[in-house]
C-alpha cells in the first residue's frame, strides 16, 4: 500500500467517523442500535452463564458440600428456639414502633414499585469508560434510562442506557455522576459527586453554617429532578471548614458496596407526580438554601 | 461440515471472548477474531464480523457511538501497514501488532475523551494498553490453534 493511498484511506475514515459521530450526536440512532445489539448479545450470553453457575452452586451446596451438617443442624435448631423466644418478646416493640411511625408521619410511599434485578457483569469492553454495571432488566421490564436503582442499604445509581432485556447502570461513584443530597439531621443540601472507584465521594456546595457533621447520613433531596427524595445515599466521613471557601469540604462513602453488587432493586414510579416532586417518604421541610429554591408543594389530587 | 464447524467455532469464540472481557475491564478480546480473519484473508467473513464487533462493543460500552469504529478501522490499517513490512502470519507478527496497539489505545482514549469532554485518566489508559498488549498474542495463539480443528478435513 503506497503512503498516498494510506493517507487517503485514513482521511476518508476520519471523515466517515466525524459524519457518523455528528449524526449520532443529534439523533442517537447509532447509540440505540448499538445498545439494542450489544446489550441483547450480553444478555443472551450471560443469563445462561449465571443460571448455570447458580445451579452448580446449589447442587454443590445441597448435595456435595455437606460436611458438619448434623452438628450445624443441631446448632440451628437451638438458634431457632432462641429466636422464637426473642420474637415473642419483640412483637410488642414492633406494635409500638408502628404507632410511633404513624405519629411521626413517616409512611413509605406506595407510588413506587421495586423490581428485583441481577447484576450480569461489571464494566466491560474497551468503550466502558464510566463506572458501570450491566443488569438483566431492560425497557420491557421497567428499566428505562433514568430509573433509579438501590439495594436495601441505599442508592446505587441510575439506568444509563437500555435494550429490551438488559441495561447499563451508571454507578454513583463515577466521576460524571451527580446527585442532589441533604443531610438527614442537619438538612444541609449539597451536590454529591463521584470521584472514581478508589476515592471517596465529594459533597459540594454545602453551606458551612448548616452544621453537617461527620457520621451523618446523606439522603437524596429530589431537587435534581432525577432521583426521588428520601433514598439513603452515603455517610459523611469528613466535613471540614476551609479558609478559602464559604462551603464545607465534605467527603462521604457510599452505603452500598459497589464492588460486590449482585442484586439490585429498580425503583419504578407508578404514581402521577412529575419527576422533581416524587418522594420515597412523606416530604419533610428542606431549609431554604441560597442555591436551591424550596420544593414546590404537590397539587391536591 | 466445514461450515458447521466454522459456525460452531464462532458461537464459542464470541461468548468466550465476552466472558473474558467481563473479567478484565477495558480489554477487547473480540479484536482477536478480527485478526484471525484478516490473517486468513477471509474478506467476506471479515465484513460480516466487523459490524457485529462494532455494535457489540459500542452497545456494552458507555461512550457515545464512534470509538469502536475508529479502533477497528485503525487495527485493520495497522494490519495492512505491518503486512507490507513484515512477511508472515505467525506469533511474532501478532506480537508486533499488539505492541502497535498500545499507542493506538492511548491515542484513541485521549482523542475521544477530549471530544466528549471527559478527562481521560492516564493510569487507566496505560493499564488498559498494557493488558491489551499482553493479552492479544497468547489469545490469538489459542484461537489459531483451535482454528486447526475447523480447517481439518
Amino acid at each position: 500500500m503506497s503512503i498516498r493511498r494510506l493517507f487517503a484511506l485514513i482521511l476518508c475514515l476520519l471523515f466517515l467517523f466525524m459524519g457518523l459521530y455528528s449524526w449520532n450526536q443529534r439523533t442517537a440512532t447509532l447509540d440505540n442500535v448499538a445498545s439494542e445489539v450489544g446489550l441483547e448479545v450480553l444478555y443472551a450470553v450471560f443469563t445462561p452463564l449465571h443460571e448455570a453457575r447458580a445451579s452448580i452452586k446449589e447442587f454443590w451446596n445441597s448435595y456435595i458440600d455437606l460436611v458438619d451438617m448434623r452438628a450445624e443442624n443441631a446448632k440451628l435448631v437451638a438458634r431457632v428456639k432462641e429466636l422464637e423466644n426473642a420474637m415473642l418478646r419483640h412483637s410488642e416493640n414492633e406494635a409500638e414502633l408502628k404507632r410511633l411511625r404513624e405519629l411521626l408521619s413517616l409512611p413509605l410511599n406506595d407510588d413506587w414499585r421495586a423490581i428485583a434485578a441481577t447484576v450480569l457483569t461489571g464494566r466491560m469492553g474497551p468503550n466502558a469508560v464510566l463506572e458501570s454495571v450491566t443488569i438483566n432488566r431492560g425497557y420491557l421490564s421497567g428499566a428505562t434510562p433514568g430509573t433509579p436503582l438501590m439495594t436495601r442499604q441505599g442508592l446505587v445509581g441510575r439506568i444509563l442506557r437500555s435494550s429490551a432485556h438488559s441495561s447499563t447502570v451508571l454507578l454513583l461513584i463515577d466521576s460524571g455522576c451527580r446527585v442532589a443530597v441533604l443531610g438527614q439531621e442537619s438538612r444541609a443540601t449539597g451536590i454529591l459527586a463521584g470521584r472514581g472507584a478508589q476515592y471517596p465521594l465529594d459533597v459540594r456546595f454545602v453551606d458551612r453554617t448548616l452544621g453537617l457533621k461527620e457520621g451523618e447520613m446523606l439522603i437524596t433531596s429530589g431537587l435534581d429532578g432525577v432521583y426521588p427524595r428520601g433514598i439513603p445515599v452515603a455517610r459523611v466521613i469528613s466535613a471540614k471548614q476551609t479558609e478559602y471557601s464559604q462551603f464545607l469540604q465534605v467527603r462521604a462513602v457510599p452505603l452500598v458496596q459497589m464492588q460486590t453488587l449482585e442484586n439490585v432493586l429498580l425503583m419504578e414510579y407508578t404514581g402521577a407526580l412529575p419527576l422533581g416532586e416524587r418522594s420515597f417518604s412523606e416530604p419533610r421541610e428542606i431549609p431554604n438554601s441560597p442555591f436551591f429554591p424550596p420544593p414546590k408543594s404537590s397539587p391536591a389530587p | 461440515m466445514k461450515t458447521i464447524k466454522e459456525w460452531l467455532w464462532w458461537l464459542a469464540f464470541i461468548p468466550f471472548s465476552l466472558w473474558v472481557q467481563s473479567h478484565t475491564p477495558g480489554l477487547d478480546a473480540l479484536v482477536v477474531g478480527l485478526i484471525v480473519l484478516a490473517l486468513e484473508e477471509r474478506l467476506r467473513a471479515l465484513l460480516l464480523f466487523l459490524p457485529l464487533c462494532i455494535l457489540i462493543q459500542e452497545g456494552i460500552g458507555t461512550q457515545p457511538f464512534g470509538a469502536s469504529f475508529l479502533w477497528y478501522a485503525a487495527i485493520l490499517i495497522l494490519l495492512g501497514v505491518l503486512h507490507s513490512f513484515v512477511e508472515g502470519r505467525n506469533f511474532f507478527f501478532v506480537v508486533l501488532l499488539a505492541l502497535a496497539m498500545a499507542p493506538l489505545t492511548m491515542l484513541l482514549g485521549y482523542g475521544l475523551g477530549s471530544l466528549q469532554v471527559v478527562a481521560p485518566n492516564i493510569h487507566t489508559l496505560l493499564g488498559k494498553s498494557i493488558v491489551q498488549v499482553l493479552f492479544t498474542p497468547p489469545y490469538w495463539a489459542l484461537a489459531a490453534w483451535t482454528r486447526r480443528w475447523v480447517h481439518r478435513v
